[in-house]
């Protein structure tokens, strides 16, 4: 980042094939409707472009990309009227019940999984995305979402928690 | 801090949901904005580059100036003195000013005839003054010429650098965020939504106290 924020031109190419797939899983599987998703995932990058100059090396890229990635949610959400908490059963992440290559492979888990998932709170669906997607720690879950390491904690225990009891539920 | 177990029936499970990546043309339209936008950056900064270099080279034009002037000012004062005058009588005035027919040459004519020479000097150092300037900006108007091509005129240039900053985008987050919730409070809804926004993409990773977000966020 540092690179691109000095001009180097190939940085942001490197920087943006490196963090793509996960940031657009990330807010895809936050979202779950994959045309809002889309347009959430370009409006994340096109703030990391225009905040370019702003960017300091206090912290992880990743962190830093995740965090307005949270700001840009938790706005979305709000816009919603805070459906952040609600339960939702639209899924355009999930796999469906009917989808053959699921069912082919048996892959009851999988499924179960993404239902557990649309079913978390939503911080701890965010909490659980960070550390399973971005490979965030604890620490850094709590500045990418401004909260006490404390809370960040308990949300993705409380997350991993539902969807281990999810998968153990036979 | 310790982190929580991961169990690694949630993590395979998880990596078999699939690996969605976004589609090639998101990928293509970010990337031509990350493009963009780096052009637009380059031309400002050329911009300012030339005008330092002018601006630079004209203070040199200008101190060279002010010390030929004193050459020519000093140069009537010399030409009082006896010793200098080697070749005939009136050889070093008639270049630079035409005798007056009939008059006789004295001193005092001399002085008064200094002004208008030492205007043309000037003149004619102003001139050169001037293409030098020209010819100093010019290999730096033509190498920002590219990158001005791929995202605006030239005459942007001069707006870019004239155009004044908002007022919020010099505030501090805190004297910013203080002024939107002053406008809700006031009730002007869509200057603070606006504003808020603005806000936002200025400052991505700024994250608002709680409660100076219960303030500035709709209601």
């Amino acid at each position: 980042m540092l690179a691109y924020r000095q001009g180097d031109a190939g940085a942001f190419d490197t920087l943006y094939s490196r963090h793509k797939g996960p940031l657009y899983r990330f807010v895809l599987r936050a979202v779950r409707e994959r045309a809002v998703a889309e347009e959430l995932y370009q409006e994340i990058w096109m703030r990391v472009i225009e905040a370019r100059g702003r960017y300091e090396a206090r912290a992880r890229f990743t962190t830093w990309l995740y965090t307005i990635a949270h700001h840009r949610l938790t706005d979305h959400w709000r816009k919603r009227g805070l459906k952040v908490v609600e339960l939702q059963d639209d899924d355009a992440a999930a796999p469906r019940a009917d989808d053959p290559e699921a069912r082919a492979a048996g892959r009851e888990d999988l499924q179960r999984l993404a239902q557990a998932m649309a079913a978390l709170p939503g911080l701890q669906r965010e909490a659980f995305l960070l550390h399973a997607e971005a490979g965030m720690t604890v620490a850094e879950i709590a500045v990418a979402t401004g909260a006490n390491e404390e809370a960040a904690k308990s949300r993705l225990r409380y997350a991993l928690g539902k969807l281990e009891a999810a998968l153990k539920d036979d | 801090m310790t982190e929580p177990e991961r169990d690694e029936r949630i993590a395979q499970a998880y990596r078999a949901l699939g690996r969605e990546e976004p589609r090639a043309a998101l990928d293509a339209a970010i990337l031509a904005a990350s493009r963009r936008h780096r052009a637009r950056w380059r031309v400002p900064l050329a911009a300012a580059a030339a005008l330092t270099l002018a601006v630079g080279v004209a203070l040199v034009v200008e101190r060279e100036e002010r010390t030929r002037t004193e050459e020519v000012v000093l140069a009537p004062q010399v030409m009082k003195s006896p010793a200098p005058v080697a070749g005939p009588r009136g050889d070093a005035r008639s270049a630079t000013v035409p005798a007056a027919p009939g008059k006789p040459q004295v001193a005092p004519e001399r002085a008064a005839a200094a002004p208008p020479a030492l205007a043309e000097a000037k003149r004619e150092r102003s001139d050169e003054a001037g293409r030098r300037v020209m010819q100093a900006a010019e290999p730096v108007g033509q190498a920002s010429a590219p990158a001005a091509d791929r995202s605006a005129p030239a005459t942007s240039v001069a707006g870019a650098l004239s155009a004044a900053k908002p007022a919020e985008e010099a505030d501090t987050p805190e004297r910013w965020l203080e002024r939107i919730a002053g406008l809700r409070e006031q009730g002007r809804v869509r200057e603070a939504d606006e504003s808020l926004a603005e806000f936002r993409r200025r400052h991505p990773d700024y994250r608002i106290p709680e409660p100076m977000l219960r303030r500035v966020a709709p209601r």
